[in-house]
């Protein structure tokens, strides 16, 4: 392999994916917001630390915390890399022709880690990079190597434990399944820590009035971690252990050895099995629907029936969506009717994000048939609709069914939860269908992430939008008995809203061009 | 099948991407009963050229009529006219050959005892009535080509636009294929197929249009393009007019 030229070529496909052709491309985007997450954690740390300093606290304090800022990067990371090294050493669309070419495992795996960067290196530089230069910059204790030794470490342990984890895993399922579910691991397991902080945060600000107290209390993370270990190396009492340095030194060496021996071991056998695809059987009517609505619904539902990750994920989704209300209950004490109305909101402006607007990528190119067949965009859009809206309702109804029982609520109070989710429900379905139809990526394949990037945080911003709106109407609007009036308008408010939105639909559907297959 | 107008007429068609002119004025006719070759080196537009007549893509300018239907005042019914094998199979692989079949027939609206016939007859031609109730992501290349090819074949449209159907397919399922587009032929239908098997065309085609850079260079039957030397071939014919360097 002539190393020159491979290392020009991905310098300057890495160019590229920032910026080509005069324009911005996706990976500026992975890039402003890796770099807006090192800024908002540095300037956290820099705070956290020097209020630690100015305070006098012991120095074991600020180590305990960076202890901890380093373990959470690695757990990220570990998670992450699962799917990482699946979509890059097994699944990725050069394997073949790489697999074709003189390359040794250790080379070719070496390349495709390179691609993963992207990937792997955003929890290093914007968690544990900041949180090192944080007290660095507070206690002006930090040295280059260790620096650099700790930042290595913590981006090849996680790497390292990926790959021991997902190779073995390649023998027992098809890289082609097993890819989607590691993706929605990662994503569930971050999406699960944010609502424990969700749950946490509150209570903490209510009990801790004093900062210095409670950072005293906070436990040191296990001796036996490398996060430890690096934290130590950075930042131990009365100075950085060079013990813990070299014990960073050895699991690096390690990380980087286990990593290649698994590689070299396994990767060919899983990259032989992944060029294999395995169908299932069905048992499923070959006849066709006697409507056009029917089929639709029988499509769709073998679509998401079959495509678990996806459906566990909305699943999932959804759950903690409902659940969050219950977060603030105690801060703020509610009545169970407003905390009815939010837990249905919260669900029913999260269908919208978690299917409506998966539902038309997760037709991937085959949605070319809403422009080659004689549906027609605008209907295609509407049955959709249909299905996502049933979907929707029946998860919308067995939430509405729990909480009035859960809260013990009836009749005009019952009727009321029900008219603020079947508002915020409709219109954030059709919300929804239009943010797949105009951001829907065709060939996902991580689950969270059928839309691209701008579309993922076009859709994140609706949703708080959406939220927000109801939130505060349900907050500002009487608790029932309610007015027929307000109740008949905010259903007509979302029934319009939604119309507006599914004809903005079909129009991106009918306008979609395919320019190749 | 509809066979009193020409399966497909397509007038001065312009196709821009940014400030490359794909399409540059098309203009070709497939009559009933016709087999037409598309042929055109790499990047000559014919995939272009396909995609506008199927609506996948909307021309700048131009005109396409489908059996009589003008694909841009009554898309619908000519979309109903035609029926498209694409480079690259539009096709839900969580769903089973007869599963995807059965919905297509929905989509055309086929009466649904006619439809299933007629799908069993044409999985089983093509060798892949066993596999049917399987999904297709564990199908092969030639296997998704074929149900592909059913699929556009499901509604008897007098006109089939087809994409390199070729691609992946074995020496018989070759033969079962190019069986039936001869009868499509035969029955008054028309077949425009786009393809770099200049031997499959040489054989198949009744006619052939070569494009390149585009524009229409050649068009005609073998023996008007052999231009009275019967010892050409078509890829004799092919090199001359169909690639960079030859006369305009």
């Amino acid at each position: 392999m002539n190393s020159r030229v491979v290392a020009r070529t991905v310098w300057t496909l890495a160019r590229r994916a920032l910026w080509s052709g005069g324009r911005p491309r996706r990976g500026l985007l992975t890039l402003t917001l890796t770099a807006l997450m090192a800024a908002a954690f540095g300037l956290g740390f820099l705070a956290l630390f020097s209020q630690v300093y100015d305070s006098g606290l012991p120095r074991a304090v600020s180590m305990r915390l960076v202890g901890w800022a380093f373990t959470l990067s690695v757990l990220m990371l570990a998670l992450g890399d699962l799917h990482a090294v699946v979509s890059a050493a097994v699944t990725a669309p050069d394997l073949d022709r790489l697999r074709a070419a003189p390359l040794t495992t250790a080379q070719l795996l070496g390349l495709k880690l390179v691609e993963t960067l992207p990937r792997t290196l955003p929890p290093v530089l914007a968690i544990a990079l900041p949180a090192a230069l944080g007290y660095g910059l507070t206690h002006g204790v930090i040295a280059l190597v260790p620096l650099v030794v700790t930042m290595l470490l913590l981006w090849a342990l996680p790497l390292a434990l990926g790959t021991l984890l997902a190779l073995p895993l390649l023998h027992l399922a098809p890289a082609t399944r097993l890819r989607e579910p590691l993706a929605l691991l990662a994503t569930l397991a971050f999406v699960a820590g944010w609502l424990v902080n969700a749950f946490w945060m509150p209570r903490l600000a209510l009990e801790v009035t004093d900062l210095g107290g409670a950072l005293r209390m906070l436990p040191a993370p296990p001796d036996w971690s490398p996060a430890t270990w690096a934290a130590s190396a950075l930042a131990a009492e009365p100075r950085p252990a060079r013990e813990a340095l070299a014990a960073c030194a050895v699991a690096l060496v390690v990380s980087v050895a286990t990593t290649a021996w698994v590689a070299a071991r396994l990767l060919p056998a899983a990259q032989s099995r992944a060029a294999s695809s395995a169908s299932r059987f069905t048992h499923a009517s070959a006849r066709r629907a006697p409507t056009l609505a029917l089929a639709f619904l029988r499509r769709d539902a073998a679509l998401a029936s079959r495509d678990w990750p996806v459906l566990l994920d909305a699943l999932a989704n959804l759950a903690l969506w409902s659940l969050l209300p219950l977060a603030l209950l105690p801060i703020a004490p509610l009545p169970p009717q407003v905390i009815a109305r939010d837990m249905l909101i919260a669900l029913s402006v999260s269908l919208g994000n978690d299917v409506a607007a998966r539902a038309l990528p997760l037709e991937r190119a085959s949605l070319a048939w809403a422009r080659l067949s004689p549906v027609g965009g605008a209907r295609w859009v509407r049955l959709r609709a249909l299905g996502v809206a049933l979907a929707g309702g029946a998860f919308i109804l067995t939430a509405h069914a729990l909480v009035c029982v859960a809260f013990g609520l009836r009749g005009a109070a019952a009727l009321d939860v029900f008219v603020f989710a079947a508002a915020a429900g409709t219109s954030a379905l059709a919300t929804g269908l239009l943010l797949g139809a105009r951001f829907g990526e065709a060939a996902w394949t991580d689950p969270r992430a059928m839309l691209g990037p701008g579309g993922r945080m076009v859709s994140a911003g609706t949703l708080l939008a959406q939220a927000a709106v109801w939130l505060l109407l349900a907050h500002s609007l009487p608790l029932a008995p309610v007015a027929p009036l307000p109740g008949v308008l905010l259903l007509a408010a979302g029934v319009a809203f939604s119309a507006g939105a599914l004809a903005l639909a079909a129009r991106v559907v009918e306008r979609r061009e395919y320019t190749h297959g | 099948m509809n066979v009193a107008a020409a399966p497909l007429v397509v007038q001065a068609l312009v196709r821009r991407f940014g400030r490359i002119e794909a399409v540059a004025g098309v203009s070709l006719r497939v009559d009933p009963g016709e087999i037409v070759g598309f042929l055109g080196a790499n990047g000559a537009g014919k995939t272009t050229t396909l995609r506008c007549v199927a609506g996948l893509l909307t021309p700048d300018q131009g005109r396409v009529t489908v059996a009589g239907a003008d694909l841009a005042r009554d898309p619908r019914v000519a979309k109903a006219r035609l029926g498209f094998l694409p480079d690259r199979p539009f096709l839900y692989d969580a769903l089973s050959a007869r599963e995807f079949l059965a919905f297509v027939a929905a989509l055309y609206d086929l009466p649904a005892d006619a439809a299933e016939r007629r799908a069993e007859a044409l999985l089983e031609r093509l060798g892949l009535a066993a596999d049917a109730s399987r999904t297709l992501e564990g199908y092969s290349l030639g296997m998704r080509q074929k149900t592909a090819l059913i699929a556009a074949l499901l509604h008897s449209p007098p006109l089939l636009l087809l994409d390199e159907p070729l691609n992946g397919l074995d020496p018989v399922s070759t033969r079962a294929f190019k069986d039936l587009l001869r009868e499509h032929a035969a029955a008054g239908g028309g077949v425009l197929v786009s393809t770099h098997l200049l031997d499959v065309a040489e054989r198949l085609c009744d006619r052939v249009v070569i494009l390149r850079a585009g524009r229409v260079v050649a068009e005609g039957t073998l023996e008007a393009l052999r231009d009275g030397h019967a010892d050409r071939s078509l890829e004799d014919v092919f090199l001359e007019l169909g690639v960079q360097g030859g006369p305009a």
